[in-house]
């Protein structure tokens, strides 16, 4: 299923004349993205003739007058959460909008390749079952939700609401090459996790009493070991599912 | 199918039922969809009202002006100009013609 997915993908983006070398490295990205992350492709990417023609918006056609729904050009990235309120504020204002937070908790976004809006987003953070009272809240001026990540709710607004046709973009730039934005706070964050947790490890060893009976060191020092155990696979599962979404 | 001919129905007439909610005074972006959302025509998004304001906006059917709030950023109120009063007017009843021919078409077809 997999490979069949990928060799028709692979087809339908020559036919739609897209060179050799760019179908080969867009085919192998994705297909090692599948085999990482374990995702069927077509849950995760959908019908493989959607799907190229919208890897394919300037060249599927549809940006004549005669055609008033073009392809919209599709990109799906993820940001960590020091930056992402930041790198959705720069990619809105080139046009891209979120339609939606895939279960990868990455940003689906497009953009009209005709008249692209700019748009501008905001972060909230709320229990989910508050996410409906919220959305209420802010919709009077003009944010509108696009997607959720456990606690956060994210908010767009075209920036037209308040500059009218200037928050249109004339020519939108390029499609980002990157997909993936871990910066070094994300990093440092982790690290000192790390760091706390080393601590907590040695403060056991250190105070464990050597009883040959019962749990070293006693009940306290079980708890202790508990929570260092419970945090480091906590803190493995963080690093897997960070590995999954690069 | 259904979701999709309604999509391409109201493509094709949103202007005009923008331009008709501002014939009663201005109004502003979300308030604009809401009449529209209460009129049955489903819920407008951002993405799809702006872009016919703008539109409006340049053709100078309507005028445009951004009022700072006590709370939020602000709003962008329209109001129609004579000229958008005349296009309404005129291009409103051309829908009505055709609203009128089709009711006549699907009617002799049986549709009640």
């Amino acid at each position: 299923m997999t490979t069949a997915y990928f060799d028709e993908l692979a087809a339908r983006l020559r036919e739609h004349g897209v060179p050799e070398e760019e179908v080969t490295a867009t085919v192998g990205d994705l297909a090692a993205y599948a085999a990482e992350s374990g995702a069927d492709p077509l849950e995760e990417f959908g019908p493989v003739a959607d799907f190229a023609a919208s890897l394919t918006p300037a060249r599927s056609g549809g940006t004549s007058e005669e055609d008033p729904d073009p392809v919209a050009e599709t990109w799906t990235w993820t940001a960590d959460a020091f930056q992402d309120v930041a790198r959705l504020n720069v990619y809105g204002d080139q046009g891209w909008e979120v339609e939606r937070i895939d279960y990868l908790g990455r940003f689906v976004s497009r953009r009209d390749p005709q008249r692209p809006l700019r748009w501008e987003y905001r972060r909230e953070t709320a229990p989910p079952a508050r996410h409906g009272t919220l959305a209420e809240r802010l919709a009077p001026d003009g944010w509108e939700p696009c997607g959720s990540w456990m606690h956060f709710q994210y908010f767009k607004r075209p920036k037209a609401a308040s500059e009218g046709p200037a928050g249109e973009l004339d020519a939108a730039p390029a499609a980002p090459a990157r997909s993936v934005f871990f910066g070094k706070r994300l990093y440092l964050f982790l690290a000192g996790y790390g760091l706390f947790l080393a601590a907590l490890a040695v403060g056991w060893f250190v105070s464990r009493d050597g009883d040959p009976g019962g749990f070293p060191g006693g009940f306290f020092n079980g708890v202790l070991a508990g929570v260092v155990a419970g945090s480091l696979v906590g803190l493995a599962c963080v690093l897997w599912g960070l590995r999954r979404r690069r | 199918m259904a979701t999709d001919r309604r999509a391409s129905w109201l493509k094709g007439v949103l202007d005009l039922l923008v331009l008709a909610s501002l014939a009663e005074g201005e109004n502003y972006g979300y308030e604009i969809a809401k009449t529209l959302a209460e009129s049955g025509l489903g819920q407008i998004k951002g993405g799809t009202l702006y872009p016919v304001l703008n539109r409006l906006e340049e053709a100078g059917l309507v005028t445009a002006e951004f009022r700072a709030t006590d709370r939020g950023p602000g709003r962008r109120y329209y109001t129609l100009t004579p000229q958008g009063r005349a296009t309404l007017a005129e291009q409103g009843g051309l829908w009505l013609a055709f609203d009128e021919s089709v009711r006549s078409v699907l009617s002799r077809g049986g549709v009640r």
